[in-house]
């Protein structure tokens, strides 16, 4: 499995960039002034790479995957796609704001699809499809207020694993996943990566979980949003080497003291 | 118990409670509680409404109030829910609506009809008017207000599926905003009959239910009166079961989007 793991990390460094953003700021101006969010940020997402974030809360991450989305343009920098047929996904950590309330987890899944005014038929039974392949078929006919946090959170994970975009952008796209769960999301998103040309950038406040499922992560510190480090997590053999890195980082970034590390 | 079984069993104790007030009304007159000048017998009342039904003066008059009623409520419902819409998926027309649909909306239409009067005349045509007035100035705000919700909720999720304007109001803005505008529209229905009713009080001439209210009042025909008031609480009800109806539909569609609960 490391092996394979190692193969598919090495890919990375052929494919070249899905996304890049170069010298990134972004500010609210405002009557008593301009507050700055985001300040300077570069980086680059991989094809087939896991992009880890972790910071404060508060910090500015999720302004920065919302620029990188194009939803909002940053007031300086750019964000860079790898090609015109680089397309985004996005999970919002506001559940509410991921699903329509008034369509059922398969229309739902098919929304990209009928947004794109292909046909309903067609597009709903393809989603019946991805839900069953999934094993989610039991929330196909129900509606989204008839659904867990969680498995709104999972539906809304399957509308892109249903329609994958080039680059996965995912902000604590399953905080309210149990364990079980979590594990089948990150199944998810390594079978989701290791087919053709795709990244994801996933925002995490739970260490452990960057350590399991992210090639790379990035620790930020905030506001405004900044990259006080970078982790390739590749490099770390083991899973609790992993979580030493990326507590080790942590801890300096939100000021924890050493006793508090124990 | 079902919900149709539980529904039913409101609406039948509602209907009970029209039933009682008339039974009430019924009882105060006859044991002369309240003099038969001001109020007839509501049995008397129902059996001369009975008698006027079969009057072709009677279908005359709420053919005419109707079809003022229903140009008015389309024009107007139409209006307001594109005005409203608009003003939802754009902040700036909303903004500059906004001051003039306040301004408008603080007038009472009652006001308007001496004006119309002067404009375009008694009839059919300045009550028509006024009561479009009024009915779009009920639905714009309420479809405005779900509409802005609706876009600012999933205008992120609109942005990352790339949907245009179009795609963005069909898909996610309508789909939102349809149950508050379809409650609106409810509203604005009864709104624009009052208003229609009114009008013909005024400035509508010898036709149309308002009239032939003000007429038989005025030739102290208390019994043609209110039989004519009773069935506009009749109208009103029909009105209000189809919206609910309808409205009911939606919200079922809708899944209630309002109130999620866990299952």
């Amino acid at each position: 499995m490391e092996e394979e793991s190692l193969r598919r990390r090495g890919d990375t460094s052929h494919r070249g960039f899905l996304l890049r953003a170069e010298d990134l700021s972004f500010r609210i101006d405002s009557d008593t002034g301009s507050v700055r969010i985001v300040e300077g940020i570069s980086l680059t997402l991989n094809a087939g790479e896991i992009l880890g974030l972790l910071g404060p809360n508060g910090c500015g991450k999720t302004s920065l995957l919302r620029i990188l989305a194009g939803v909002v343009q940053p007031s300086d920098g750019a964000v860079i796609r790898g090609g015109p047929d680089v397309s985004l996904g996005m999970v919002s950590q506001h559940v509410h704001s991921n699903l329509l309330p008034w369509l059922t987890g398969v229309d739902n899944v098919a929304l990209p699809c009928l947004v794109k005014g292909r046909n309903a038929r067609r597009s709903r039974s393809e989603a019946v499809e991805s839900l069953n392949a999934l094993g989610l078929s039991h929330l196909s006919d129900r509606y989204p207020h008839q659904l867990s946090g969680g498995q709104q959170q999972l539906l809304a994970l399957a509308r892109w694993l249903a329609n994958p975009p080039s680059v996965l952008l995912i902000d604590e796209g399953w905080s309210m996943l149990d364990f079980v769960q979590r594990e089948r999301a990150y199944g998810y998103l390594r079978s989701f990566r290791a087919h053709g040309q795709r990244s994801v950038c996933l925002v995490s406040h739970n260490i452990g979980e960057l350590a399991g499922v992210a090639d790379r992560a990035l620790v930020m510190s905030g506001p405004p949003a900044k990259i006080a480090f970078e982790i390739d997590l590749t490099k770390r053999s083991t899973l609790a080497d992993r979580v030493d890195a990326l507590w080790e980082c942590a801890r300096r970034v939100f000021a924890i003291p050493l006793s508090g590390c124990s | 118990m079902g919900m149709r079984t539980t529904r039913l069993r409101y609406t039948a104790v509602g209907m009970l409670l029209i039933g009682l007030i008339l039974a009430a009304w019924e009882l105060s007159v006859r044991m002369d509680w309240v003099s038969r000048l001001a109020l007839p017998l509501p049995s008397s009342v129902l059996q001369r409404g009975a008698e006027l039904a079969l009057t072709a003066a009677f279908w005359s008059n709420w053919g005419r109030t109707l079809a003022v009623w229903l140009a008015a409520f389309a024009a107007g419902t139409a209006a307001g829910l594109s005005l409203g819409f608009a003003a939802g998926v754009n902040h700036r027309t909303w903004l500059v609506l906004l001051p003039l649909l306040g301004y408008l909306r603080a007038i009472p239409p009652i006001a308007l009809f001496p004006i119309a009067l002067i404009a375009m005349g008694p009839g059919g045509l300045s009550i028509g008017i006024v009561a479009g007035l009024a009915s779009a100035l009920y639905v714009f705000p309420g479809t405005a207000e779900a509409a802005r919700e609706s876009a600012s909720r999933f205008r992120e999720l609109a942005s990352i599926l790339s949907a245009n304007n179009f795609e963005f109001l069909r898909h996610f803005v309508a789909p939102g905003a349809a149950v508050h505008a379809l409650v609106s529209s409810r509203v604005s229905a009864t709104i624009a009959f009052v208003v229609c009713v009114a009008g013909e009080m005024i400035i509508g001439g010898r036709t149309g239910v308002g009239a032939a209210v003000l007429d038989f009042s005025e030739r102290y025909r208390l019994e043609e009166a209110y039989a004519y008031i009773l069935s506009m609480g009749l109208f009103g009800l029909l009105i209000d079961v189809t919206f609910a109806r309808i409205t009911r539909f939606q919200m079922v569609e809708s899944a209630s989007s309002q109130a999620p609960t866990e299952p």
